[in-house]
């Protein structure tokens, strides 16, 4: 089974965005992204995904209704092991914080650095390329 | 409860007492002064009716006692019976009161007895030496008996007289005081003055009212017979009459035969005039009274009707009346204290005029004060609408990041999707089959897409930058045909976002039903924009109003098309 990486954002181009960006690995099939608009709809793909590999979930902060520290406890309570990684444009102190007292397993900053995002993904394979 | 008089009241008995004090002192005054005159004039007359009265009982009992003094003579003792008997009738001649004569010898023997009524008595032997006629006479030279009376109502009395020459014989004649008591009886003082005579024991002797002489009435004592009979020589203030009343009382001693002649008057007769004046002054003393009440009430009421009229003024003035004026048209102090009244009243006036204008000053500028503070007041609000307008700044700063995020991602994703075309191109060479053709044009189409998108969110930065500095600028924007359901969209994230930097841990969930059938309207957007602005900004700050833990707040933003 494909490993899974979940893109919660309220903007709608982010998925264009995610799946140019890895065209290449999703056409060779090395993980599939599935995108969620609001946090709600991202608990729904995680119950759905089942036992299918989580390898990221990338959520953005910024949200109308539930937000993406609302989500990470939410996601975090249905699957406790999911790493999760928040998006911000917001790169102060306070959300940094709060992003570690909530759990997540990195910050990124928008425009959101892709090189530095493959590498976390690339690590993340790599990790359960090892394990099983 | 103690009734407190008026001013007038007070005047005027002031007035009063002050005018009855003078009359009572004076009259008092004049009363004593008239008291101690009449006194001393009544006792003055009596005095000397008295001392004239002495005087003629006196000389009456001296001319008795001369008249004896004829048969007493030394040689007479040598001279005839018969001589001595021519003597003795010429004795009863010329000495009327003498009414019997007697001659006792030496021896004591009665040897001669001559009397008005009755026969002769020659050498009657009759042992008269233990008679005390003839003792008192031996011893005293002259010898006065008590005063007796005869034939019902005549006083008498007997005087014997010595002889000269050794073992003489004794004269006794039996003496008629008929004549002391004319003298007494005719004696008058005032209406019912009278005079009367003791003898040394202070026995009645001689009155105007004979019963009482004959009653041979004790005069010993009344005060001033007792006071006499003392010799202390200070007169009895407090006399009092033989009818007992008080009497103003005078005496003279007759020397030689002990007795006193009294003068008195009834003191309530003596002191008439006093008491006439005592009464004429008790009727001037009313008459006073009534006149200084009288007095005492017009001065009083003239001297405080003009207080009055002051004290109704102060008090009409009191009350808030500062037209009143005082009309006091007199020149003395209270004219004085009116006019300084009225001008007081008329600078009170003056000053409450000016205050009250002072206070129209002050309100007017107080209003101007308001107008001025609303102004600030205004200025205030508007400073800060640009104060949040500069935290909304601050949070589209970084919203910006989000369209920049796809701006510089899918630019960065078209070059390296350009240059995987010109590897793509480069592999083909000149005859391209139809499967990497196919790419190409695919490649071509995404490349096309992308730049359409960076084109896009370019302009959606720009639109978001270019509404943020229209709410920030004053002043009317242009007319102009609007897409509403994207103005409203637009604004509604701006809101949003600019509610989220204002407060980091705000959220609520927004629906959003726009009916496309809106379409293009011919609008003023700025104006519109900050319209819906301030709309959406009063729903969140509504929000957070309510925030409560549990709490999921919505926001139903509907646009409809009218039928």
């Amino acid at each position: 089974m494909t490993m899974l990486i979940l893109v919660v954002d309220d903007e709608p181009d982010i998925e264009a965005l995610f799946r140019q960006q890895f065209r290449r690995d999703l056409r060779q099939g090395r993980f599939a992204i599935e995108f969620a608009a609001s946090g709600p709809q991202a608990l729904g793909l995680i119950a759905a995904a089942g036992q299918r590999d989580i390898i990221l979930l990338l959520s953005d902060v910024n949200m109308p209704g539930m937000s993406g520290f609302d989500l990470l406890a939410r996601a975090r309570a249905l699957r406790p092991d999911l790493p999760v990684v928040m998006i911000t444009a917001y790169d102060d102190e306070a959300t940094r914080r709060r992003a570690e007292t909530g759990g997540a397993d990195g910050l990124i900053a928008k425009p959101i650095d892709f090189g530095l995002l493959r590498a976390e993904v690339e690590q993340r394979l790599a990790g359960r390329g090892a394990a099983p | 409860m103690k009734r407190t008089l008026s001013l007038a009241q007070r005047l005027a008995l002031a007035f009063l007492g002050l005018v009855a004090a003078v009359l009572v002192i004076n009259g008092t005054i004049s009363m004593w002064f008239a008291y101690q005159d009449a006194t001393e004039t009544a006792v003055r007359i009596e005095q000397e009716k008295a001392d004239a009265a002495a005087e003629r009982v006196l000389q009456f009992i001296a001319e008795i006692e001369q008249q004896i003094g004829w048969t007493t003579r030394a040689d007479w003792a040598r001279v005839s019976m018969e001589q001595r008997r021519y003597d003795f009738i010429r004795l009863l001649r010329q000495a009327p009161a003498i009414t019997e004569a007697i001659f006792v010898d030496g021896e004591g023997r009665e040897r001669l007895r001559l009397s008005r009524l009755e026969p002769d008595l020659i050498d009657s032997g009759t042992d008269r030496s233990a008679d005390p006629r003839f003792v008192g006479a031996r011893r005293h030279g002259t010898w006065y008996g008590p005063v007796t009376f005869r034939r019902g109502s005549e006083p008498y009395m007997t005087v014997a007289v010595a002889h000269a020459g050794r073992q003489a014989g004794v004269t006794i004649a039996e003496v008629n005081l008929k004549l002391i008591w004319e003298v007494i009886t005719a004696i008058r003082v005032g209406g019912t003055g009278y005079a009367f005579v003791t003898d040394t024991r202070g026995r009645l002797i001689a009155h105007p009212d004979m019963s009482l002489v004959l009653r041979e009435t004790d005069l010993s004592a009344l005060p001033q017979v007792a006071g006499a009979l003392a010799a202390s020589g200070e007169r009895v203030q407090a006399a009092r009459g033989l009818d007992g009343r008080s009497a103003l009382s005078a005496h003279a001693a007759i020397p030689r035969l002990g007795w006193f002649v009294f003068v008195e008057q009834p003191t309530v007769e003596a002191l008439a005039p006093v008491y006439a004046a005592a009464y004429q002054t008790l009727a001037l003393l009313a008459l006073g009274v009534v006149l200084a009440l009288l007095a005492g009430v017009v001065l009083a009421r003239r001297l405080t009707d003009p207080i009055r009229a002051l004290q109704a003024g102060a008090e009409r003035l009191g009350q808030g009346d500062l037209a009143q004026r005082i009309a006091v048209a007199s020149a003395d102090e209270i004219g004085t204290l009116a006019l300084r009244f009225n001008e007081m009243a008329a600078r009170i006036q003056d000053a409450q005029e000016t205050l009250e204008a002072k206070v129209a000053d002050r309100t007017r500028e107080l209003a101007q004060s308001l107008e001025d503070l609303r102004a600030a007041q205004d200025r205030l609000v508007q400073t800060e609408k640009l104060a949040s307008l500069g935290q909304l700044t601050a949070g589209i700063a970084h919203e910006i990041k989000n369209p920049l995020n796809f701006v510089n991602n899918f630019a960065d994703l078209s070059k390296e999707l350009i240059v995987e075309l010109g590897e793509a191109m480069d592999r083909a060479g000149s005859a391209l089959e139809p499967a990497l053709r196919g790419e190409v044009e695919e490649l071509c189409r995404m490349l096309n897409d992308n730049l359409a998108k960076v084109a896009a969110h370019g302009r959606r930065a720009d639109s978001i930058v270019r509404n943020m500095l229209a709410h920030s600028r004053e002043g009317k924007g242009e007319r102009r045909q609007v897409d509403l359901n994207a103005l409203v969209e637009e604004t509604l994230n701006l809101a949003w976002h600019g509610a989220r930097a204002e407060r980091a841990g705000f959220n609520v969930t927004l629906e959003k039903s726009l009916d496309p059938a809106v379409g293009q309207l011919d609008l003023f957007p700025q104006e519109f924009t900050r319209v819906l602005l301030n709309l959406f900004g009063n729903a969140f700050h509504a929000v957070r109003e309510k925030e409560t833990p549990g709490f999921q707040p919505l926001l139903r933003v509907a646009t409809l098309a009218a039928p």
